[in-house]
């Protein structure tokens, strides 16, 4: 059965078509996609309807979330609202290792191929927020992405950013293990 | 109003069951998924005593009846065996309910050799005509039964009404077969204007064309607008959109406290008028308590109506609105998925697939 992702934004929407595209050669389009538009306690309701069409229309759903602050609270919070949506038996995966702490922005760094080039990129980032101490509101992870993308002089927008670039991003990072594993035996 | 509608056997449909229906609901899915078969099962329903109303729903899709055994239509799968079974909950808790059967044909050719091959020994069943076996029950009396036929002879079509029913709920089905011309329909104005109405009708045609100040009509059957010009325009002049909304307008306006089903109510509208179109109906649809049902596969019709329910004179009528994703099983049993207001404004911010 075909997969349909449900994800909290376009960042992972694009991701997630680039990394199956490029582990497991699936080439997902708009149709696979549910965009939950961020997470809240209502989340699951709010997009009900649109995951039992997905179901009837004959796709395996896969909801993906951040963790946020606390993996073990957010998966207690999402099986609570699965189950009261009366579809408790959806595949989930909680970002970024279904294990801690993040986000996908979280995962995405981990996956920043460490070659000397870009290490020193990162490393600059982080000395401008050094630098930024104590200013109204410091750059967060999501900037230092783009930053490190757009200094290569390539699309840095989350939806249109090309993770299959070798010189940025590495697919194959161990920091995916826990992720393919969970998507390996949804795809077929 | 109609509050839940169970359909089985009939055209593509194996079984479907659409829950918490609303005042304005919309059906959309993919081609074949049923939509139109939900809006003329609907039809059936509603003039359940008048049995050319089967002729009619055939005629929407450009089936014409040239044989008795065009009834066959309506069966699920063509198959004579499988009955027609269409019910409904009222929102007052009241029942009703059509049951269909085939008439079937006593005459059988004679075999010769134009018509040998091929012979199965399943017998071919053909039909002349259909009986319609059709009940109210009010939640505390008895079931009230109702019998009537339609027979295909001689090139004509006999009807037997059942004497003791009266049919209490106006419905209106607006086909894609019909263009815009044809939903303006001079009698249907001319009740309007002897009702008292047309005050009522200029001022939700006004939303969509602020020009229209007046409606005449002419005894060549020509209805005129008044925009204000030296000269009165023939209503024909204006724009499809307008022409559409005015017969959509009437229409509701013409069935109160009944329903209006309007089949791909997309067709002839620009999309900048939209939301202007859907103030126009749902204002008009409150107002005369009519109960819709609309089908559509049009991204800006939904983008548009949510649009337009989130402006804050329409809040109170974000309630009324069911969204209804209709998916075809393999079985050919069709899943009903609803979207409340909450749920559909959802995915369209979302830019999420509902059609």
């Amino acid at each position: 059965m075909p997969l349909k992702f449900i994800v909290e934004g376009k960042t992972e929407i694009k991701f997630f078509s680039d990394l199956l595209r490029n582990r497991f050669d699936i080439v997902l389009n708009a149709d696979n996609f549910i965009n939950l538009g961020g997470y809240n306690e209502n989340v699951i309701s709010k997009n009900l309807a649109q995951i039992q069409s997905a179901i009837a229309e004959g796709y395996t759903p896969v909801l993906i979330i951040d963790a946020d602050a606390n993996f073990n609270d957010r998966n207690l919070e999402i099986n609570e609202q699965l189950i009261n949506s009366n579809i408790p038996g959806i595949a989930t995966f909680i970002l970024p290792n279904n294990t801690d702490e993040g986000n996908i922005e979280t995962l995405l760094l981990s996956l920043i191929r460490p070659s000397q080039e870009n290490i020193r990129r990162i490393e600059c980032f982080d000395a401008l927020l050094h630098c930024l101490n104590g200013v109204q509101k410091l750059p967060g992870n999501k900037e230092k992405i783009y930053v490190l993308i757009d200094t290569y002089g390539l699309e840095a927008s989350f939806d249109k950013r090309d993770y299959s670039n070798n010189v940025i991003w590495d697919l194959n990072s161990n920091s995916l293990n826990s992720l393919i594993d969970f998507i390996e035996p949804l795809r077929n | 109003m109609y509050k839940r509608l169970s359909i089985e056997h009939f055209r593509g449909i194996k079984q479907a069951n659409l829950d918490d229906l609303g005042q304005i609901n919309l059906f959309v899915g993919t081609n074949n998924s049923g939509k139109t078969s939900v809006l003329e099962a609907i039809f059936l329903l509603t003039g359940m005593g008048n049995p050319e109303n089967l002729i009619k729903i055939d005629a929407f899709r450009t089936l014409f009846h040239n044989e008795g055994d065009d009834f066959r239509f309506i069966f699920f799968n063509l198959d004579y065996s499988l009955n027609p079974k269409l019910i409904a909950e009222m929102d007052d808790t009241s029942e009703r309910g059509l049951i269909i059967f085939p008439k079937l044909s006593s005459s059988i050719s004679a075999i010769n050799k134009s018509n040998i091959t091929p012979i199965g020994t399943k017998e071919d069943l053909k039909a002349d005509g259909l009986f319609s076996e059709f009940y109210l029950k009010s939640k505390h009396s008895q079931r009230q039964q109702f019998k009537s036929t339609i027979t295909f002879q001689n090139g004509r079509n006999d009807i037997e009404l059942s004497k003791n029913y009266k049919e209490t709920i106006q419905g209106v089905f607006l086909s894609t077969k019909q263009d815009s011309h044809d939903l303006v329909n001079y009698k249907a104005v001319e009740e309007i204007i002897r009702k008292k109405k047309k005050i009522e009708l200029i001022e939700v045609l006004k939303i969509l064309d602020s020009e229209i100040v007046g409606i005449e009509l002419f005894s060549n059957n020509m209805i005129f607008f008044d925009k204000g010009l030296a000269q009165l325009v023939p209503s024909n002049l204006s724009g499809e959109g307008i022409k559409k909304l005015f017969g959509i307008i009437i229409s509701i306006i013409n069935s109160p406290n009944g329903i209006v089903l309007i089949d791909e109510i997309e067709n002839g509208f620009y999309y900048k008028t939209l939301k202007k179109v859907w103030k126009s109906i749902v204002v008009a649809a409150k107002k005369y308590n009519v109960q819709l049902f609309i089908t559509t596969h049009n991204y800006e019709i939904l983008h548009e109506l949510d649009s337009a329910l989130n402006d804050d004179e329409m809040v109170g009528e974000k309630s009324k609105i069911r969204t209804y994703k209709l998916v075809k099983q393999d079985d050919k049993t069709v899943k009903a998925i609803k979207y409340d207001f909450e749920q559909l404004n959802t995915a369209i911010e979302n830019n999420n697939e509902i059609r």
